[in-house]
């Protein structure tokens, strides 16, 4: 659709969310590009809904793809029943109302969801001292939101189209990785380094897989910061897999993902300790904490291919972009961090190393 | 390349314009993007200075590793000679040759040149490495 979605092409969604939602009429305000989002696009609508069991004034989201997506993240539909599937589980993410997988309406699929209040903001997030009384409340909150998640596990036929089931997750991630590696013009081997040690030093499998996030990280949080912070929405599923919980947990407490407040271990917020108490909780499974670190290497050497293939999008001439060209640069950060965490867990250990359970 | 100001100096006085007389000006968006020309031209601006002497250090480093015998690649320029030692090396790792050692000397080695890479890239990050603990409970 472009730039923005033509005036044709709001009245054709309108009509067709109505078809969808059995409303008899909606009417759609002009939609507002909202910020984020470097694969997917996300626009902001105000729906008027006539009849039917949505009606009223609903504040929608309309989800579609960016100009260049990336290979691995889910198609549109995909994250809807990711987002569907989430929901009944009781994680707080908007509530899924219509997905239009075909492209139909207006040249790319796209989904409605309503829209979440609350901002995804890591950097104050991480930073804001006036949050500091609320820290551990809201990183065990943040362990309860994972715990529900993974309370999603496999088999599930709506969500067939995950990858992961019945495989290691590691011996998985490192063939990525490489894959991924080898479709660079360049070599690097700092991550080359980063994915042997993780094979090498492989936990034991976990008992069952679970619904991994993904992307479980500050940036995709959407918290209400007015009075007591609680967590409204947990976004962006596009890279959802079957996986051990522990790599969910490896990658919100990553380094790269604490925007600066480095000495709070999850993701700038607060202190893992909180994080396990809530995602025990909320009857998550007893996972073995003290392998994080294992996790936050896979975490940063992830990242960093990620990183780099960002910039590549620029690089190659396939899409201009200031910010993509400084993330490529941003890849010398993580392959640090990765030698210095291989080098912190080869001098102190890995307490109870063997997976979760 | 023969006159003055020269690219480093040229870079330099771009960068201060941009934050000390541009940047207060601007706010949202505009000024996220302000901020980043102005960390790319800082790059760059390092990269000017330094001229040489971060590809010699990497080359050094890869000399000191390999055996000066065994980094020289006829007929390459420095950068070239770079990424041809980095792919060898990437093959070697992968192909196991440094299993028993990977937290040592190969380790140390590929330290030392991503930290010369971050003296261009961000500086600032080398002062915070105290704070790359893992987190544990």
């Amino acid at each position: 659709m472009g730039a923005i979605l033509t005036d044709e092409q709001l009245e054709a969604v309108a009509s067709w969310a109505a078809g969808q939602l059995q409303a008899d009429r909606i009417r759609l305000s002009a939609p507002v590009k909202m910020s984020g989002g470097a694969i997917q696009e996300n626009w902001s609508i105000d729906a008027e809904i006539s009849g039917g069991p949505h009606a009223g004034s609903v504040p929608l989201v309309l989800r579609t793809d960016a100009p260049s997506g990336v290979a691995v993240s889910h198609p549109r539909a995909h994250e809807f029943a990711l987002l569907k599937a989430a929901f009944d589980a009781g994680t707080t993410v908007p509530e899924p109302l219509a997905v239009e997988p075909d492209g139909a309406v207006t040249g790319k699929p796209f989904y409605l969801m309503r829209r979440a209040t609350g901002t995804a903001n890591p950097r104050a997030l991480a930073r804001d001292a006036a949050l500091d009384p609320h820290r551990p409340a809201l990183t065990e909150a943040l362990g309860r939101e994972l715990a529900r998640i993974h309370s999603i596990t496999p088999p599930r036929t709506d969500l067939d189209f995950l990858k992961g089931a019945g495989t290691d997750p590691v011996t998985r991630r490192v063939a990525e990785f490489r894959t991924q590696l080898d479709a660079l013009p360049d070599a690097h081997p700092i991550l080359e380094l980063g994915i042997r040690w993780l094979e090498l030093n492989k936990p034991a499998a976990p008992d069952t897989l679970v619904l991994g996030h993904g992307d479980f990280r500050c940036g995709n949080l959407m918290v209400e910061t007015s009075g007591t912070p609680r967590v409204t929405a947990v976004l962006d599923w596009e890279f959802s897999s079957w996986s051990d919980p522990l790599e969910d947990v490896g990658w919100i407490c990553a380094r790269c993902w604490r925007f600066g407040a480095d000495q709070r271990g999850v993701g700038g917020i607060g202190e893992l300790a909180d994080f396990a108490r809530g995602y025990e909780a909320e009857g998550g499974r007893a996972l073995n904490w003290t392998s994080v670190p294992y996790w936050e290497v896979l975490a940063t050497v992830r990242w960093a291919i990620i990183a780099l293939h960002q910039g590549e999008r620029h690089l190659s001439g396939r899409e201009f972009s200031m910010e993509l060209a400084l993330t490529a640069r941003k890849a010398a950060e993580m392959e640090y961090d990765v030698l210095l965490l291989t080098k912190w867990i080869d001098e102190n250990g890995l307490e109870g190393q063997g997976g979760n359970g | 390349m023969l006159d003055r100001p020269n690219r480093g100096e040229l870079l330099a006085a771009a960068e201060k314009t941009l934050r000390d007389e541009v940047l207060p000006h601007l706010s949202g968006s505009t000024k996220y993007k302000a901020l980043m020309v102005a960390s790319a031209v800082a790059m760059a601006r390092r990269e000017a200075e330094a001229g040489y002497a971060p590809a010699k250090e990497i080359l050094d480093g890869y000399a000191e590793f390999f055996g000066q015998d065994n980094v020289y690649r006829a007929g390459m320029d420095s950068a070239e000679r770079i990424a041809a030692l980095n792919r060898d090396l990437s093959t070697a790792i992968r192909e196991g040759e440094y299993d028993d050692d990977l937290t040592g000397a190969v380790h140390k080695v590929l330290t030392e040149l991503v930290i010369a890479r971050l003296k261009l890239s961000n500086p600032g990050f080398l002062e915070t490495a105290e704070y790359a603990q893992p987190s544990v409970c």
